[in-house]
């Protein structure tokens, strides 16, 4: 460090203690004393001596699939209204909301101002942005052509993980063939190419694969240690029927998971909760668990699965064992998938409550590593056109009617109550006159949100979405930044080589 | 609390299908003498007349494969409800199809009554309703019973041994007519379903750019009037969509 350096820090320093003894003693008690106060000044000193070191032996991905940053807001308050002695739930914070970093992240495909999955989660997997549908394939191609994506494949996250020798995973909600997850792993030219069914002739005849077998067929160096998910139907023959009484849909013969145990050393295919429980992590390698022949379960309605689903949390923590076992570290994508699904019918109560447990997952990835070698990083794919409006008084519920301050229901000019929840557009569109919601359970998890502009199913919305970091190298996560950045963020971190860092 | 939905005997009275102009006169227990042996209430093809208050008549079709079965009411679409829970509806042209999972139908909010659709009329208005004339088809034993049903005046003939009315009317508002009604195989019911490109109701907001989904959504077939799934009143559920019928 130059002296220039020193004394610019030293007169830096200096100011800032000047500033502080200043105000200390021009503000009142009143204001001191506030806790809001205290806190505020507690959480700022920490955030003064946050050290962060640059080299990550470990990195963890979490993606929220539409999780708007509305979609954070509505459910930290859910979350925190559900704890005991709350002072109304907004105090709270979702898990990872309080990292010591954050960014904005601008999520346009190269082609869509309003993005789809298949687009951004590239753009994090691979550092390059491209058009909505394609995964993992720069946008040079042609969606839906094989031909044209020949030569323009990009190398992902997990490619470079494993060349580096590090172990890697792929959780989701969704099925594991579906666009977020796919985009880890697979190089595909439209994302709807999830089995061999699927495939169009042209891709057929130009060589191209479908995701799920390239989820499984891999070369097994570059082979996922941990593929944990729905979607079980697109690794099945659609002669075989599954132990939900649903056939596969392939229909090139191929038992994917029967291959996944052949091809992969100490592998192991788990279908049901039964069968997760009972992996013996020691003596299991490569784990592939395919939870519902399609997405699994919305959370709110795990329960009812007719064999059992684990949840995001315990696939996160059973995956961490797993990945763990190698002394060179790993990387691990998870993916809350079915928040997007829940916003698309515009039920906001399951879309948040499968929020809160990605909140939940990210807790136990914090528990489960250090932050001295761990990234963890936590964001969203894309938004929804998702809002939370309205006066309502602290500590309203946040699935409820909106109260004033004063605890009357407000109304709106047609007379008639309305729900702090609401969508621009979707099904719960009203057109014609509006329902009177007063006597509604509004709070019931089955309850449409209303919204303005009538779609058959809710829409993806265009403004950014967060990025939260822990760890090494969650210094370089700042600003408004492009979603493609999250990719060098990673690479540089965890040295995996891409790039000439 | 959101309002229970119900699909109730009322379903096909705003059946999107084009009134027919052919008068009933086939007796179906009569007619389906010839094969009636063979029927079994599992596995069955029941076909119905229905005629509404205005004289509309359309026709209904009924597959049953054990517990599932499928409801076709025009030649664009039909229904299956499969022993998972699951709603799938199909578009033969287009050899399409989309599936309500369970979880899809709860988060939108859709709620059906499997049983009066398995049976046509809900199985339990034989049990509100008072004996009348049993009656000896050659094939079947057809118990008459008679009462109110939602208010109206109305009669009942059973088919017990395969649980299906062969006569219903609803007051004057709306009667059922078994026309016909024969055996129908587990290979027949599987061939019908086969080689349907199908996609998962929670990705059509994720396939906007697929043409017939895109087409689906601009004519609102989706969620819309042709559902298969009505009110209580006997109104079109639209998923809680527009037009004014939230079911909240």
């Amino acid at each position: 460090m130059n002296v220039m350096n020193i004394k610019r820090i030293a007169a830096t320093i200096s100011c800032s203690l000047m500033t502080v003894v200043a105000h200390a003693a021009v503000l009142p008690a009143t204001q001191t004393d506030s806790q809001w106060f205290k806190d505020s000044a507690a959480n700022v000193a920490a955030k003064a001596q946050v050290e962060t070191k640059k080299t990550a032996k470990n990195v963890i991905l979490f993606v929220g699939d539409g999780m708007s940053i509305s979609t954070l807001t509505a459910a930290r308050i859910l979350q925190g209204q559900q704890q005991t002695g709350n002072q109304g739930g907004e105090e709270h914070f979702l898990s990872f909301e309080q990292f010591p970093r954050t960014a904005l992240v601008k999520t346009y495909n190269t082609n869509q101002q309003t993005p789809d999955s298949a687009g951004t989660m590239t753009a994090m997997t691979t550092g390059v942005k491209t058009k909505a549908g394609m995964i993992s394939i720069s946008d040079t191609s042609l969606r839906g052509n094989c031909l044209s994506s020949k030569g323009n494949e990009l190398v992902s996250l997990v490619d470079l993980a494993n060349a580096k020798g590090l172990s890697t995973g792929v959780i989701t909600t969704a099925r594991l063939t579906h666009a977020t997850p796919a985009a880890a792993y697979a190089k595909s030219p439209d994302r709807d190419w999830e089995s061999d069914a699927n495939l169009p002739a042209e891709a057929v005849a130009n060589g191209c694969t479908d995701i799920a077998s390239q989820l499984v067929m891999r070369d097994p160096a570059n082979a996922l240690t941990v593929a944990l998910g729905g979607g079980r139907s697109y690794f099945l023959p659609k002669e075989v029927t599954d132990g939900e009484n649903k056939a596969g849909k392939r229909k090139d013969g191929k038992d994917l998971t029967k291959a996944w145990v052949t091809n992969l050393s100490k592998a192991a295919y788990v279908w049901d909760k039964k069968g997760f429980d009972a992996v013996d992590v020691a003596n299991t390698d490569h784990l592939l668990g395919l939870f519902n022949p399609s997405h699994m379960e919305y959370e709110a309605d795990r329960n009812d699965d007719v064999a059992g689903e684990p949840s995001l949390t315990e696939m996160a923590t059973k995956s961490l064992e797993i990945l763990k076992k190698n002394d060179k570290g790993f990387l691990l994508i998870v993916e809350s998938g079915r928040i997007d699904h829940g916003h698309h019918a515009g039920n906001a109560s399951r879309a948040l409550t499968d929020a809160v447990e990605l909140s939940n997952a990210v807790k136990a990835a914090i528990d489960a590593t250090s932050s001295d070698d761990t990234l963890i990083m936590v964001t969203a794919d894309h938004s929804h056109v998702f809002t939370i409006a309205g006066y309502p008084k602290r500590g309203n519920p946040i699935l409820g009617l909106v109260h004033d301050v004063d605890g009357s229901l407000a109304l709106a000019n047609d007379g008639k109550p309305y729900t702090t929840l609401a969508y621009t557009n979707g099904p719960g569109a009203v057109v014609g006159v509006r329902d009177d919601l007063t006597s509604v359970d509004t709070q019931n998890k089955d309850f449409m949100q209303q919204a303005l502009i009538p779609m058959e199913s809710e829409t993806h919305a265009g403004e950014d979405i967060s990025l939260h970091a822990m760890g090494p190298g969650s210094n370089l996560v700042q600003g408004v930044i492009e979603q493609n950045v999250i990719f060098h963020i990673i690479n540089q971190a965890q040295q995996l080589g891409g790039t000439k860092y | 609390m959101n309002k229970l939905l119900l699909i109730t005997l009322l379903s096909a009275l705003i059946s999107p299908a084009i009134a027919l102009a052919t008068p009933v006169t086939a007796q179906a227990a009569g007619k389906a003498g010839m094969q009636c042996a063979n029927i079994q209430a599992a596995h069955l093809k029941a076909q119905y007349q229905v005629t509404n208050a205005k004289g509309h008549r359309w026709q209904m079709t009924l597959l049953r494969d054990g517990q599932e079965f499928i409801i076709q009411r025009d030649n664009t679409t039909f229904e299956q409800w499969t022993r998972n829970g699951e709603y799938v509806r199909y578009f033969p042209v287009e050899k399409r199809s989309v599936t309500y999972r369970k979880g899809d139908l709860r988060a939108l909010n859709i709620q059906h009554d499997r049983e009066q659709l398995y049976h046509v009329v809900s199985p339990a208005l034989p049990a509100n309703m008072a004996k009348t004339e049993l009656k000896q088809l050659p094939c079947f034993s057809i118990q008459g019973f008679a009462g109110k049903v939602n208010g109206m005046e109305s009669q009942l003939d059973w088919i017990t041994s395969i649980e299906l009315p062969q006569q219903f009317n609803l007051g004057a508002e709306l009667s059922y007519q078994l026309l016909t009604v024969e055996p129908y195989s587990h290979e027949a019911f599987t061939v019908l379903t086969q080689n349907y490109q199908d996609i998962d109701f929670a990705d059509v907001g994720d396939s906007e750019s697929d043409p017939f989904i895109a087409k689906m959504i601009n004519q609102g077939f989706i969620e819309h009037g042709s559902s298969g799934f009505y009110s209580s009143e006997g109104h079109a559920i639209e998923a809680q969509g527009g037009h004014g019928s939230h079911s909240h």
